[in-house]
């Protein structure tokens, strides 16, 4: 009788040493002629056992490195009928597949209602720090098994594991064979050429993709379908506002710059607009920004371009009426919680110096985060100051008023923002300030964010 | 490593060379020597004054790039102290503080006179707070000490070399890599350091000469996974050897080109110069082995093993007339784990031609023994395998059936 069939992990790849001969075994495989060996990438391995076991041929798998858990949720969950619909469709998938759902729908506790389905050790892949340390706690209440983390200085892997997708483009090579079920949440950043292999390089046969924004420009939701399986569910934003969601609001103001700044302004953007024209860059080809940027600093007059286009920025960012229409803002929300947004940590730290206000960014450590939003939670600090970091998925279910003083024109990024305070609390109306300065490049960019169905609400 | 910025290399007709610096600059050495002090003179300094005070040594040098190149790999290799907890704590007070002024301000209030009630608030000045706020960021940490063995002039310009030609691998999906008449040692160091690199290679012989292509176990796949760093990494042993050529093709800003280097640039590999040693009695048989059908190969290809595993045998045996090549590896007393691998590994994938010497010391158990004098690929010795039992089994190996 043939030896089985031996089935290896090897950094992020399956191989087999000696391969049965059939077709469709074959066209999963590559012949690896550096090694003689051949080879797939590791999520391969859920089509290739299941067709060894179609054709019943016995095999000896060193390739996995986990087995089923005794997984038992902590209490009962009574799901919401737009979970349940999602649980529901991705087990009908195979456990396979992405599931959209608007900010504040739950994602979270449907992926504990996955994890208790499955029972495989499970690797959650998280965007930031906030949301990793988030996600553990909310496993920890679910589940009477310690919860690991990957990320942010610790190393601590367990069968249920968060980490960030950072780590684990760097660990998946290692620790690829080790989970059953992956969880990729906020899961369009998964086809940016540094994820992939995160789920790439894993066995696991069961997936699961969670985001509020599937769409992206590039065209890279076919990734995600094609890695985590095919979209099974989706709930829209509207739908689920005001019965699961706070009813929102938009407020957009447009401030002016002062005379002085509007000169320094002009000034620094023409300087800077004038090297871009010379150029002959079109800065929003796909490679228009680091074509300016590698010219700029190969001679006096691109540096000085480069530093116009920073002061020019921070006069849009940072203008002093900004500042009072946020000074006014927080009077008139004092009693409130109240996020508001930057694009940059510069601006976040200086005005967090002006105001004695807690600032948020990827410097804060972890500890001082969960604090913070501890202390926001419970209205001891009521302003958090923030640049990304709290853009996606935290849980800051307190929040009422956003403000967004400065940002890009991303519509995911807008659409993320407004999440954070439409967690559903009674009688709550949540409320977003969109603060930009007339006459600037960020009026635009104002614009572009606000090509979004969301913008429904605004006032 | 250098960051893109500060990497220096000229791409000329497709080919993509770095702007080495003589080892033996005697400006450069002198710099090198006066950035070391500073680090010296400036334990307990904090992290952004002493990158000011390097760089504006850097800024004044002739070269202000390359300058700036060493001050990155000189700052790379310090270690910072972590931020004093006493910060954290004060900054709490303080934003609890100016919470509650805050809260307690009228309808009506300017960012004035909440300044000045915050100024009443607080323990200390408002300016003073503002200052102290966030002194913890990194910027504010102090230097401890070096992170590892602390360098010299010469080794920082050495690794200035390096990470010049590591920077454009970064981009690199394979290298390959000839290495002309190596030694065994400095061979086996380098292909030890690829395993270690978790890289793979097809290596090929040429007469004396071997050609390694090197890339990543999933390069051959469509796979995202990208190896440049592993491949910088890999280049680090490279100089190890004593002559060689190694190109690659990278990624400039705007397009590919092929990066070429050699013994001839100016490049020291930053490893421990120990290379291990041949053990004597492989050298004594290689002479003792006088054989009209076979000869022996000190220099042998390694093997790919199992499904993951490299094996680099001690020795090679040719068939002078058919050429059919059979390698042995040897594991003495200490090997059991690695011979147990093997033998696994020989399972799973099998390879005829690799004969396994295997010292009895090995197989005390009766068990074990018996297993391995029926292995059809075993030789048990005591000490070393004799010449004539060695005869024995390889004419039985070209009589046998897995001829």
């Amino acid at each position: 009788m043939a030896n089985p069939t031996e089935l290896h992990f090897d950094c992020g790849t399956l191989v087999v040493p000696v391969l049965p001969d059939d077709a469709r075994l074959l066209a999963l495989f590559q012949k690896d002629g550096r090694t003689g060996v051949y080879r797939a990438p590791a999520w391969h391995y859920r089509d290739v056992v299941l067709r060894l076991r179609e054709l019943g041929l016995p095999y000896e798998d060193k390739a996995k490195r986990f087995e089923p858990l005794e997984l038992a949720l902590t209490s009962p969950i009574n799901p919401f009928p737009h979970q349940r619909a999602a649980l529901d469709a991705w087990t009908r998938a195979g456990g396979r597949g992405l599931v959209e759902l608007p900010t504040g729908a739950g994602k979270t506790l449907l992926a504990v209602l996955a994890i208790a389905h499955v029972k495989r050790p499970t690797l959650v892949v998280v965007p930031t720090l906030d949301l990793m340390a988030q996600w553990q706690g909310v496993l920890s209440r679910h589940f009477s098994v310690p919860v690991g983390l990957l990320g942010g200085g610790v190393s601590d892997r367990q069968p249920l594991t968060v980490t960030t997708y950072d780590s684990a483009a760097l660990q998946t090579e290692f620790h690829g064979n080790r989970f059953g079920l992956l969880i990729c949440d906020e899961c369009h950043h998964l086809p940016a050429p540094s994820y992939r292999f995160v789920a790439e390089g894993s066995l696991a046969p069961y997936r699961l993709g969670l985001t509020a924004t599937l769409e992206r420009t590039d065209g890279g939701e076919r990734v995600c379908e094609e890695l985590l399986g095919p979209r099974v569910h989706r709930s829209d934003i509207r739908e689920l506002q005001g019965e699961y969601l706070a009813p929102y609001e938009v407020k957009r103001v447009e401030v002016p710059l002062t005379p002085d700044e509007k000169a320094r302004y002009d000034a620094a953007r023409a300087l800077y607009v004038g090297f871009v024209r010379r150029l002959g860059v079109q800065l929003s080809a796909p490679d228009g920004w680091a074509r300016f940027l590698a010219q700029s600093q190969r001679s006096d007059e691109g540096r000085a371009a480069y530093r116009a286009y920073r002061e020019q920025r921070r006069i849009a960012l940072t203008s002093s009426a900004k500042q009072e229409v946020l000074w006014r803002i927080l009077l008139e929300h004092r009693e409130d919680r109240v996020l508001v947004f930057t694009d940059d940590n510069e601006t976040v730290y200086t005005l967090a110096r002006r105001l004695l206000l807690p600032a948020l960014t990827h410097h804060t450590p972890v500890p001082e985060r969960k604090a913070l939003l501890a202390a926001f939670a419970s209205g001891e600090l009521p302003v958090l100051l923030t640049s990304r970091v709290l853009n996606e998925g935290v849980d800051v279910p307190d929040a009422r008023v956003g403000v967004v003083l400065s940002g890009s024109g991303s519509v995911r990024e807008h659409v993320q923002r407004l999440g954070r305070i439409l967690r559903k609390r009674p009688g709550k109306r949540a409320l977003l300030y969109e603060v930009c300065s007339a006459q600037t490049a960020e009026s635009g960019i104002s614009e572009r964010r606000r090509q979004h169905g969301a913008y429904q609400g605004e006032a | 490593m250098l960051t893109r910025e500060l990497l220096n290399f000229r791409v000329r007709e497709g080919m993509l060379r770095p702007a080495f610096v003589k080892r033996t600059d005697a400006a450069l050495l002198a710099l090198a020597g006066e950035l070391l002090a500073e680090v010296e003179a400036s334990r307990g300094a904090r992290l952004d004054d002493l990158e000011e005070s390097l760089g504006l040594k850097a800024g004044a040098f002739t070269r202000p790039k390359v300058a700036r190149g060493l001050v990155k790999l000189l700052l790379d290799r310090l270690l910072f102290d972590e931020p004093s907890p006493g910060v954290g704590e004060a900054r709490w007070e303080r934003l609890k503080a100016a919470a509650r002024v805050l809260r307690a301000l009228p309808p009506d209030a300017t960012v004035e006179s909440y300044e000045a009630r915050l100024a009443e608030a607080l323990p200390v000045p408002l300016p003073e707070a503002r200052e102290a706020l966030y002194a913890d960021l990194p910027g504010n940490r102090r230097l401890v000490g070096w992170d590892g063995e602390p360098l010299g002039a010469q080794a920082l310009v050495d690794r200035y070399n390096l990470a010049l030609a590591q920077g454009p691998l970064l981009t690199a999906r394979r290298l390959t890599l000839r290495a002309l008449a190596p030694e065994l040692l400095r061979v086996r160091k380098v292909l030890r350091w690829l395993k270690f690199c978790r890289l793979v290679a097809e290596v090929k012989r040429v007469g004396e000469d071997w050609t390694l292509d090197v890339e990543g176990p999933g390069a051959m796949l469509a796979l995202q996974k990208k190896y440049g760093l592993q491949l910088a990494s890999f280049l680090s042993v490279v100089p190890v050897l004593k002559h060689w050529e190694l190109t690659a093709t990278v990624e400039t800003a705007r397009t590919q080109a092929t990066l070429a280097l050699s013994d001839k640039d100016p490049l020291v590999s930053p490893l421990p110069t120990a290379l291990g040693h041949v053990p004597e009695e492989v050298a004594s048989l290689a002479e003792g082995f006088a054989d009209d059908a076979w000869e022996v190969d000190l220099t042998p290809l390694p093997r790919h093993m199992g499904a993951a595993g490299l094996c680099v045998p001690d020795l090679t045996f040719r068939h002078r007339e058919s050429r059919r090549e059979v390698a042995l590896e040897l594991f003495h007393a200490w090997h059991a784990r690695p011979l147990a691998r093997r033998l696994e590994e020989l399972r799973s994938r099998p390879d005829g031609g690799l004969l396994l010497g295997v010292d009895r010391a090995l197989a005390k158990e009766s068990g074990e023994r018996e297993a391995l004098e029926a292995h059809p690929q075993v030789v048990l010795f005591n000490g070393f395998p004799s010449a004539r039992r060695l005869r024995e089994r390889l004419a039985r190996m070209v009589e046998g059936p897995g001829r």
